[in-house]
C-alpha cells in the first residue's frame, strides 16, 4: 500500500521501508541533513498528524519526544504522516488584551483571550508582538484548564514593550501571538522524582503553573521552589505560593535574597549557592531554571557538573526581566 | 563480525558515556575555555554524534564537516595539545564506564583519524 507524507507544500508518496527524509527529498523538499544515521539531529522535524515509530525518536530529549519531534533520516513509518519543520510554533494568530492589573512591585498581570485552537503545557512561553512589530516572549502563568491566558510582565528600565503594558495598553488592544515554546514543563511518568524549580523575578510564574500541573497529575516526589530576588520587597505572589506549599505535604518554598535580613522564611546569599546546596539526589532530580539569563546560564552548567543529566535540566533564560 | 559500536552497547552506551565525557571537558583546564560559550544542548548533541562515530557506529562525518565545525576554534588557538587532551579525557570517560584498554585504544585511533580535519591541516 502506498503511504503519503505531507510536509509544507510537498506531498511525498512512498513505500514501507523508505525513510521520511528519502521520500521527502525525492518529492523535491529541501530538508537539512548531515549524518543520515540518527545522530547529528540536523534533520529533526515534528509530526502533527499520525504517529512515528518510537525508534525514530532515539536519543532525543524528553521534551522533544513529547512534542512529536523525530529524526526523519531514521524514521520508517507505517502510516500516513503530516510533518513540519522542527520548532515551528503550533499557533500563530491574534489575541486580545482582556485585563491588566498590578500584582506586585513593577509587575502587572496581563490577561489575553485564548484562541480555541491554542494548546499549551504549563511552564511554556509565547512570543507576543505589538502592531508596530515590537516582540517579546513571556511565560504563561495560567493553567491549561483556564479560558484565558495570563502573563506576568515586570516593568524593565527602558523596556519598550513592558513599559507599554504598564502605561499605555488597554483592554481591547490586539496583539499577534506565536507559541507555545519551551521545555520547562512537567514530565509525567516518573511521579517520585524530586523536582527543583528556580526562578528569579517573574520567572516564578511559569514555575508555579508547572507545580500546580505536577500536583494535578499526581506527582509524589519532593518539590522545592527557590524564588530569588535582590531584596525582600521585590517578591510577589508570596501568599499564593505559601498557600500552595501548605496545601500539599511535599512542597518546600524557599525565598532567597542577595541583601537584607535573614528570617526563617528568607535566606540571604547567592541564589546559585543556595540552589547548589539543594539536598535531593542529583542522579534523580529534575531541575527547572527560569529568569535572569546570566544566572540561568551559570546554574545550568553548575547543576549539570553536579551530576544532573542534561535530559532532566530545563532552562528558560528571560531576557530583560530584572530581579 | 560484531562492530565495536554494537559490542559496547550501541546508542545506550553512547548515551551513558557522553555526559561523563562532557563534564570532563567542561572542567579540564587545558580545554574548558573552548567549551565555554556554547549552547549546552547543541553541544551534547554534537558530542553524541562524535562518540557514535568513534565507537564505529553508523555515522560518517565528512572531513569538511569537521573542518567547518572547528575552524573558529583553530582561529582561537586550538592545537595538537588540545586534541591530545580531549582524546585522553575520552579514554578516561570510557574507562569509567568499564570499557577495556584494547577497545579504548581502538576508539582513540578513530578519534585521532580526524585530527588533521579538526585542526584544518593538509594531511
Amino acid at each position: 500500500m502506498e503511504l503519503q507524507i505531507q510536509y509544507q507544500e510537498h506531498t511525498a508518496i512512498f513505500a514501507r521501508g523508505d525513510t521520511v527524509l528519502e521520500a521527502l527529498e525525492r518529492a523535491g523538499a529541501s530538508v537539512p541533513s548531515s549524518c543520515r544515521a540518527g545522530a547529528c539531529q540536523h534533520c529533526i522535524m515534528r509530526v502533527t498528524e499520525g504517529q512515528v515509530p518510537a525508534s525514530s525518536q532515539a536519543g532525543l530529549k524528553d521534551s522533544l519526544r513529547k512534542t512529536g519531534h523525530f529524526l526523519s533520516c531514521i524514521c520508517r513509518p507505517d502510516q500516513n504522516l503530516t510533518c513540519e519543520p522542527a520548532h515551528t510554533a503550533a499557533f500563530r494568530g491574534q489575541v486580545t488584551i482582556q485585563e491588566i492589573r498590578p500584582i506586585g512591585p513593577d509587575v502587572v498581570l496581563v490577561q489575553l483571550s485564548r484562541p480555541a485552537d491554542f494548546n499549551f503545557q504549563p511552564g511554556q512561553f509565547v512570543t507576543v508582538q505589538r502592531e508596530d512589530g515590537l516582540a517579546r516572549s513571556y511565560s504563561i502563568a495560567s493553567q491549561a484548564s483556564q479560558d484565558a491566558l495570563e502573563i506576568h510582565v515586570r516593568r524593565v528600565p527602558q523596556g519598550r514593550l513592558s513599559g507599554w503594558f504598564h502605561t499605555t495598553a488597554r483592554p481591547g488592544d490586539q496583539l499577534w501571538m506565536e507559541g507555545p515554546k519551551g521545555d520547562c514543563t512537567y514530565y509525567p511518568g516518573q511521579p517520585s522524582e524530586p523536582l527543583v524549580l528556580v526562578g528569579t523575578g517573574t520567572g516564578i510564574a511559569p514555575l508555579l503553573a508547572l507545580v500546580q500541573d505536577a500536583c494535578n497529575q499526581g506527582h509524589q516526589g519532593s518539590i522545592a521552589i527557590y524564588h530569588g530576588a535582590l531584596t525582600e520587597d521585590r517578591f510577589y505572589w508570596v501568599d499564593e505560593i505559601k498557600a500552595l506549599a501548605k496545601s500539599l505535604p511535599n512542597i518546600k518554598y524557599v525565598r532567597c535574597v542577595l541583601r537584607g535580613p535573614a528570617s526563617p522564611e528568607v535566606r540571604v546569599g547567592e541564589l546559585k549557592d543556595i540552589v547548589l546546596a539543594d539536598p535531593s539526589d542529583p542522579k534523580q532530580k529534575r531541575v527547572y531554571l527560569c529568569g535572569d539569563p546570566g544566572l540561568v546560564r551559570i546554574l545550568k552548567k553548575q547543576i549539570f557538573l553536579a551530576g544532573v543529566s542534561m535530559s532532566r535540566l530545563h532552562a528558560d533564560p528571560f531576557i530583560g526581566t530584572g530581579s | 563480525m560484531v562492530s565495536l559500536y554494537e559490542k559496547l552497547g550501541g546508542q545506550n552506551a553512547v548515551d551513558a558515556v557522553v555526559e561523563t565525557f562532557y563534564r570532563k571537558v567542561l572542567t579540564d583546564e587545558r580545554v574548558m575555555d573552548f567549551f565555554d560559550d556554547v549552547d549546552m544542548d547543541n553541544q551534547i548533541v554534537k558530542q553524541k554524534a562524535f562518540l557514535t562515530m568513534v565507537f564505529g557506529g553508523p555515522v560518517s562525518y565528512s572531513g569538511k564537516d569537521m573542518r567547518e565545525g572547528h575552524r573558529h576554534l583553530v582561529a582561537r588557538g586550538l592545537n595538537d595539545g588540545h586534541v591530545d587532551a580531549v582524546v585522553e579525557l575520552l579514554g578516561a570517560s570510557l574507562a569509567e564506564h568499564g570499557v577495556d584498554a584494547n577497545d579504548i585504544e581502538q576508539i582513540a585511533a578513530i578519534a585521532n583519524s580526524v585530527r588533521d580535519d579538526v585542526l584544518n591541516r593538509v594531511s
